[in-house]
């Protein structure tokens, strides 16, 4: 394939040393009837890293966490592609090898907590669950364990707390009981999916903070899937820019955030309300992301693109390397393409 | 909890109220002289009058409900016309088959229904959920006499292998019983199932595509541990509903039965009441059955309650709560069909 | 380079996917239909020709001719009296449908009325009338269709009544359920402020809303109450015994079941196909909705 993909893979220079606990390399996944939900990602997680991935709705990036988390929805399957996880093609992987790594190495933390919990146990029982799958502690061993997680996620009274059901926790307690379930295990990788977006501004910083602090305590590396940029700016130390399932950018937060390289994502920033954009109207993407979920000839985003040239209706760009570690799949992309012809 | 319960024990006595009522309503709406009626067409004014006496018919409807409801109240609902015994001592009598034959036929149902639905949800729309789904659809329209007259025909069963013997007055073993009650049962919990079944078929395909169930696959639960530790605990709510809601039509199902095989329960005593127009009795064995299924649905109440405590929170009539009871609403909307 | 063994993970995938592959709604419900009318259909078209084509009369005995096993002249055979079984059944049809044609009318009305108020005024209103629903639905039908037997005597109007009003409920409840969804719309509050009466509301906006689920509702109501008829009608309790009714060809088939077994089964097999094919009609009303 595209041997300039590649870079997606290898990414930048310091973290080359650095050990990939993750690797997803051409990744394909398409449902039963042949749409393509992603349709050619590569990124990488390193050891205590903390990756962003964010794009509109349906632009694939729930779905490429699910395959990463081995969670795809019947009927839906990774077609092509390398899910390795420390060293370990996950796509290859039996249904038991998978649960063994769910709960323990890979911990996930979904979007709506209160539907995320099953509503009839109560959450401390939800949270020992996880050592009852994966270890052979006793009832006691487990109960400390719980209370010491619940009380390292900073849930407020752990004791009485852990027998109250979801229904009667507020949202971001529910979303600590979720983290606490996901990191109880100490995995190497935690897989966030939008994990503040049913919150309020303050409980969203709360649980960035909390995830944050988790990141550099436990040395865990983080899969955060976002649609919102200004979260990612505050957690993230890279960031993949996904568009109708493939990556338009990769780069470190500072060089994707403060100078993007593809049209797409400088609208994406454009249309963040910050202070100094006060009274001026916010810019908007017109369109939205195609419905065509069938193989792409050219950039996918060109439809919608303010500055296409006829180059980008004709050939789909590949990821090229702009400066170090940044990488942008651009024809307008400063450096790297010739727009000769 | 507590101010829950209360409503819903209030609730309880105010339906079972309403349940005396329109039983008393109704016999109180017997056309012409009831009195005359049952005194047959050549009594004498004084046979009538004494029988008027006895039906406490001579005086006004609201002292005849009150009188009603305090003979029911402690347990002294009069006195049978057609067996001239106090109508407690025929039903203390005749109570046990018929309930034994409800309560056997109910645990059939869910013995049945269980496994069932289990195997049902596992390939939605496949060969399997097909299958189960038109014969239990098919049994849900065999009328249960039928059902246990075919049942009778399978197994070249006779009604005095059933009834006789019960009848005849021998001593019996708890296990005779059962033995004999396996086939009746078996009639009414066949043509009951269907409810059960497609509720809990439902709530099973339905909950398993809920978030939380993607959570415990995230923690690596197995299969086998989603299904029941998780997925199964949901659907009872509903599933529990639905037993409640056949009860009625249960107990309805063995007062037939009893008639196909000839046992000697509260369908033959009610039968034979009905045709010698013995009011008393048949008053009485109605609000029995009545209270009866209000009761047995406060405790089916108690033990949603207990399984889920979303239940827990206090409602009202009123719009409050609603969205955090949304299983027992589904349940109770599917109930019309 | 394909992995073998991801090569088989994928065949197995796609095994599961052709399994789990949703069926479209409304092709169901149109089968469910199709099968319903079907199964109508049949009764139907025995009942016209027992009528027009068969040469006996349903009550004509022939003592020579008892107990006849089905055979190329009487189809089902005969009973005890030597009548002919097919035609007999055939003979009961119209009076089952209209007991339980009147008991659906008596339902629906009842229902539509009560369901109506609870679940447009809600409150107070809705309270006393759900638990007088509770009620009406803790006396199992047969029950009650006794105890109007017990009281009025036998009889076509007292079953057709006392069923009616045991099947109040459970219209009640489609209609409540319907109007309560619809109640705190915002189009409702509109027509509210713009001084629409309720009983404009009801009738000219939320009625339209719940008419498929009642048609829904009659079909099903209508099979239980062939189901409630039979029942009482075996039990001796239901219609006359002049007149002809499966219930209670069952039950004189009873005493002969296994000298002649096709006796209880022919009547049988009709009251299955009648509820059935009202079970699927009622079942397609019901999806298409959706």
């Amino acid at each position: 394939m595209r041997a300039q993909c590649e870079g997606g893979t290898r990414n930048n220079g310091e973290n080359m040393k650095q050990n990939m606990l993750l690797q997803i390399e051409h990744l394909k996944v398409q449902s039963f009837t042949g749409a393509e939900l992603v349709r050619d990602v590569s990124f990488t997680v390193a050891d205590g890293e903390i990756v962003g991935l964010v794009g509109e709705s349906g632009c694939g990036k729930s779905i490429t966490a699910l395959t990463v988390a081995g969670l795809l929805p019947e009927g839906i399957r990774p077609t092509r592609g390398r899910v390795v996880f420390d060293h370990v093609d996950m796509v290859t992987l039996s249904r038991q090898e998978r649960r063994a790594l769910n709960g323990s190495r890979i911990g996930m933390v979904f979007q709506d907590a209160l539907t995320a919990l099953n509503p009839l146990l109560p959450v401390g029982h939800q949270i020992g669950e996880v050592l009852k799958i994966h270890t052979d502690m006793n009832r006691i061993e487990r109960r400390k364990r719980v209370l010491e997680v619940m009380s390292a996620v900073d849930l407020p009274n752990p004791e009485e707390l852990s027998r109250r059901y979801p229904h009667e926790l507020s949202g971001g307690q529910r979303q600590r009981v979720l983290i606490a379930m996901a990191v109880i295990n100490n995995p190497s990788l935690l897989i966030a999916d939008e994990p503040t977006t049913a919150l309020d501004s303050v409980v969203q910083g709360q649980i960035l903070a909390l995830l944050k602090d988790i990141n550099s305590k436990e040395q865990v590396s983080i899969l955060f899937i976002s649609h919102d940029l200004s979260t990612v700016r505050r957690l993230c130390d890279r960031v993949v820019v996904l568009y109708a399932g493939i990556p338009a950018e990769i780069g470190t937060t500072a060089q994707v955030l403060a100078r993007p390289a593809h049209v797409y994502t400088e609208l994406l920033l454009a249309a963040i309300p910050t202070p100094d954009k006060r009274g001026q109207t916010l810019a908007q993407i017109p369109g939205q992301v195609a419905d065509d979920r069938g193989p792409v000839t050219f950039c996918p985003f060109a439809p919608r693109c303010p500055k296409a040239i006829s180059r980008c209706r004709k050939e789909l760009p590949e990821l090229r390397e702009v400066e170090p570690g940044h990488w942008v799949a651009c024809f307008l992309a400063e450096g790297g393409y010739d727009l000769g012809t | 909890m507590a101010a829950y319960l209360l409503r819903k024990l209030r609730d309880t006595i105010f339906t079972l109220l309403l349940v005396s009522v329109i039983v008393f309503i109704i016999f109180a709406l017997i056309p012409g002289n009831p009195a005359r009626i049952i005194a047959g067409v050549n009594a004498t004014p004084e046979k009538v009058a004494f029988i008027e006496a006895e039906l406490g018919l001579d005086q006004p409807l609201p002292i005849r409900f009150i009188n009603y409801l305090g003979g029911l109240l402690t347990g002294n609902p009069g006195q049978s016309l057609r067996f001239n015994v106090p109508v407690t001592d025929l039903i203390v009598d005749a109570a046990p088959i018929t309930l034994g034959l409800a309560f056997y036929a109910f645990f059939m149902v869910i013995l049945l229904a269980i496994p069932l639905g289990l195997i049902a949800s596992r390939r939605p729309g496949g060969v399997v959920d097909t299958v189960i789904h038109v014969v239990t659809e098919t049994t849900l329209a065999i009328p249960p006499f039928f059902m246990a007259i075919v049942l009778m025909l399978l197994f070249r069963v006779t009604q005095a292998d059933v009834g006789g013997s019960l009848s005849s007055g021998e001593i019996l073993t708890f296990g005779d019983h059962l033995k004999m009650l396996t086939l009746p049962a078996l009639a009414i919990a066949l043509s009951r199932l269907a409810m059960v079944v497609e509720f809990l078929r439902d709530a099973l395909v339905e909950e398993s595509h809920t978030d939380y169930v993607r959570t415990a696959k995230g923690k690596g639960a197995s299969r086998m541990r989603i299904r029941m530790v998780h997925v199964l605990r949901n659907c009872l709510v509903p599933t529990i509903t639905a037993l409640g809601l056949i009860l009625a039509e249960i107990i309805g199902g063995s007062i037939i039965i009893e008639q196909v095989f000839l046992l000697p329960g509260l369908g033959r005593l009610l039968f034979t009441a009905v045709e010698a127009r013995d009011f008393p009795l048949v008053q009485t064995i109605i609000m029995l059955i009545a209270v009866l299924v209000v009761l047995v649905n406060f405790v089916v109440d108690l033990l949603n309650q207990f399984i889920d405590p979303r239940l827990r929170v206090v409602q009202s009539h009123s719009r409050r709560h609603r969205k955090y009871q949304p299983t027992v609403a589904a349940a109770k909307k599917k109930g019309n069909s | 380079m394909r992995h073998p063994r991801r090569q088989s993970l994928q065949v197995a995938q796609q095994k599961r996917i052709r399994y789990t592959a949703k069926k479209d709604p409304r092709r169901m419900a149109k089968r469910s239909l199709v099968t319903g009318l079907i199964l109508l259909a049949v009764p139907i078209l025995l009942f016209v020709v027992a009528t027009f084509f068969v040469p006996f009369e349903p009550t004509a005995m022939n003592p020579s001719d008892r107990f006849l096993a089905p055979n190329s002249i009487n189809w089902f055979g005969t009973d005890n009296y030597g009548r002919d079984i097919f035609v007999r059944t055939m003979a009961g049809l119209p009076l089952t449908v209209l007991i339980a044609g009147g008991t659906v009318l008596i339902g629906g009305l009842g229902g539509l009325f009560l369901g109506g108020l609870a679940g447009y005024y809600g409150r107070r209103v809705d309270y006393f009338i759900s638990r007088f629903n509770d009620a009406l639905l803790s006396i199992p039908a047969i029950l009650t269709g006794m105890l109007f037997v017990a009281v009025f005597g036998n009889g076509i109007w007292q079953v057709t009544i006392a069923l009616g009003l045991m099947f109040i409920p459970s219209f009640a409840r489609v209609v409540r359920s319907g109007f309560q969804e619809h109640r705190h719309r915002d189009y409702v509050k509109r027509l509210r402020l713009l001084g629409s009466s309720g009983w404009r509301i009801m009738t000219l906006h939320l009625f339209p809303q719940i008419r498929s689920r009642l048609l829904s509702a009659i079909a099903i109501g209508f099979a239980n109450a062939i189901l409630a008829e039979s029942s009482l009608s075996f039990l001796g309790l239901g219609v006359p015994p002049s007149s002809i009714s499966w219930g209670r060809m069952l039950k004189d088939a009873q005493g002969f079941l296994f000298q002649a077994p096709w006796y209880a089964l022919f009547p049988g097999v009709l009251i299955v196909l009648l509820v059935l094919g009202a079970f699927f009609i009622g079942n397609g009303l019901k999806r298409i909705e959706r």
